[in-house]
């Protein structure tokens, strides 16, 4: 008996996996006997099982997205901010050598919209910022490029976000010239504050309500994800329900299709969705926003479940995740997990999972 | 060491840069040894180590910048765990049940009881069990992938050319990592327990 079975003290030990043969007597040899029979009698290390480790995986891959995303942007900012201060410094010198007395910004003390967050390329007519928080006057023209996206807050209240290639005006706090692209709004469901979007085709009028206007070469299409609009065509007042896209042709022909809200096309709204803070903000509210966002409708697995959790306040940031990746990291610090059924989010007990077969 | 720190130490900064296969090797590298640390700290309660490790894994790519490679990667992520597994407890308002060897200063001293020869009582069932704790503690102290390489030779019976068909190397590179897993797992276990596992060994 070697010195580490005297250790060890283990007797009947199962039969060995034999090491590698090698020669007699070989120090090597010995020592590899020793750790197979030492690793025999320990037997395999216990293990998460495959549902546990995926959840950890699919959180803890989310949370990484967050900080490589951040960390990107926090990377840009120099980059973006050191070509306008030095542009700004330029302009400064020219006017005092000139004296020529400096322009005074256009933003008034109250804006039309507020930019929540930007991706790609961006530009403004008046030249102004194009960084989160930036303000935006009445008549500034907006333009994103190709793969560019931006998300705004108008003073009316609603979210309103452009599409790559697209090109708006801000007419008034409650009217948009699309004279290119694809924008979609969301009026959070106030009512009153009716944003009215003109395009060369028609204009969109929103009643409390989240539709896409995508204005194509010889076509519009307005599609309604929730409540409803009205697409007025020369004299015609078009309603368009919930769930339908409506399109009209360059003859004026006009065709109907059903979208659900949670079909892949809303997928670049979800992309340029505007960050939520989740300090202090409660499961429940999260979970509404997650709905709002997605399209998709959220489902406690039980009563108990939902009167248990749902007043649960959340803390951190969501900085950089998705509506729809959102849930798959949060749920599980509230001691949740999630499936989707069709559209339908269904909000379980991480240990009702562990229990199931 | 040094050598697997620097490797720790490239795998960060893979990971920083948005690697998706960064990712992949770094949960699957450290989610399964974090995973039974802290099993082992938390009563074998599985949810409450699912809980914690993905609290530590979270936590730790949030401050993953700030690793410098000094300590392994794993030993980095053991003193979030550490730490995470005492709020735990707080916040169950239960004390630490108990401080593992491995955790004290008195490792040699309980160690030594292992040592004390075994009959076939209950005690030696736990000294049997202590013992099996310690492997499967020093194969997870090992870099990756030492630890699961000597699992699948010695307890799955693999070959050395499976193993590297698993690694995607060579067979002879894989006898070299299979070579230095065991001298790794030699030390390891060797300062463990507080004496050398040379078979010239008098101490019993």
């Amino acid at each position: 008996m070697s010195d580490l079975d005297k250790k060890s003290g283990v007797p009947g030990s199962p039969e060995p996996v034999r090491p590698e043969p090698s020669p007699e007597g070989d120090p090597e040899v010995v020592h590899e006997e020793e750790i197979a029979r030492l690793l025999r009698l320990a037997g395999l290390r216990p293990a998460a099982g495959p549902e546990s480790t995926q959840r950890v995986r699919t959180a803890v891959h989310a949370r990484w997205r967050v900080e490589i995303r951040a960390r990107r942007y926090r990377r840009l900012i120099p980059w973006i901010a050191i070509p306008m201060a030095a542009a700004a410094a330029g302009v400064a010198m020219i006017a005092l050598a000139r004296w020529l007395p400096r322009p005074t910004p256009e933003v008034g003390p109250n804006p039309l919209a507020i930019l929540e967050r930007a991706e790609g390329p961006l530009r403004r007519s008046d030249g102004g910022s194009v960084l989160a928080g930036a303000e935006f006057p009445l008549g500034t023209d907006i333009s994103t490029g190709a793969g560019g996206r931006a998300a705004l807050k108008l003073s009316a209240g609603a979210s309103l976000r452009l599409d790559s290639d697209t090109t708006l005006r801000l007419v008034s706090g409650t009217v948009l010239d699309l004279e290119q692209g694809a924008v979609y709004l969301d009026s959070g469901g106030a009512r009153g504050a009716a944003v009215a979007v003109r395009t060369p085709a028609g204009t969109v009028r929103d009643v409390g309500t989240q539709f896409e206007v995508r204005l194509g070469e010889s076509s519009l299409r307005v599609t309604v994800r929730e409540g409803a609009a009205y697409l007025r065509l020369g004299p015609d007042d078009l309603e368009i329900q919930a769930g339908t896209r409506l399109a009209a042709g360059p003859r004026g022909e006009i065709s109907r299709t059903k979208v659900t809200a949670h079909d892949p096309d809303w997928d670049w709204v979800l992309k340029i969705a505007p960050p939520i803070s989740l300090e202090d903000r409660t499961l429940g509210a999260f979970l509404a926003w997650v709905s709002r966002e997605t399209g998709w409708q959220v489902r406690f697995a039980d009563t108990a479940t939902a009167q248990e959790r749902a007043s649960i306040v959340l803390h951190g940031s969501l900085d950089g995740l998705r509506p729809d990746e959102a849930p798959a990291a949060i749920l599980p610090t509230c001691g949740l997990t999630s499936h989707l059924e069709g559209g339908v989010l269904v909000i379980e007990p991480l240990d009702a999972l562990e229990g199931s077969p | 060491m040094i050598e697997a720190e620097a490797s720790d130490r490239s795998l960060v900064e893979r990971m920083l840069s948005g690697q998706e296969e960064a990712f992949v090797e770094f949960f699957d590298g450290h989610f399964p040894r974090l995973y039974r640390f802290a099993m082992a700290r938390l009563n074998q309660d599985a949810d409450a180590a699912e809980e914690v490790v993905q609290t530590v894994m979270c936590r730790a790519i949030a401050k993953l910048r700030s690793y410098r490679g000094e300590a392994l990667l794993f030993t980095w992520l053991c003193t979030f765990c550490r730490r995470e597994i005492a709020d735990w407890h707080r916040r169950k308002g239960r004390t630490q049940p108990f401080q593992l060897p491995e955790d004290s200063q008195e490792t040699r001293a309980v160690l030594e009881s292992l040592a004390a020869g075994v009959g076939g009582g209950p005690e030696d069932e736990f000294h049997r069990k202590e013992v099996a704790r310690m492997v499967q503690l020093t194969l997870d102290s090992l870099p990756n992938p030492y630890g699961d390489m000597l699992e699948w030779k010695y307890l799955q019976g693999h070959s050395v050319k499976e193993i590297a068909a698993r690694l995607q190397i060579s067979p002879k590179a894989t006898e070299s990592l299979l070579t230095r897993a065991r001298r790794a797992f030699r030390e390891g276990f060797s300062a463990l327990l507080g004496e050398s596992l040379s078979p010239d060994s008098s101490r019993v």
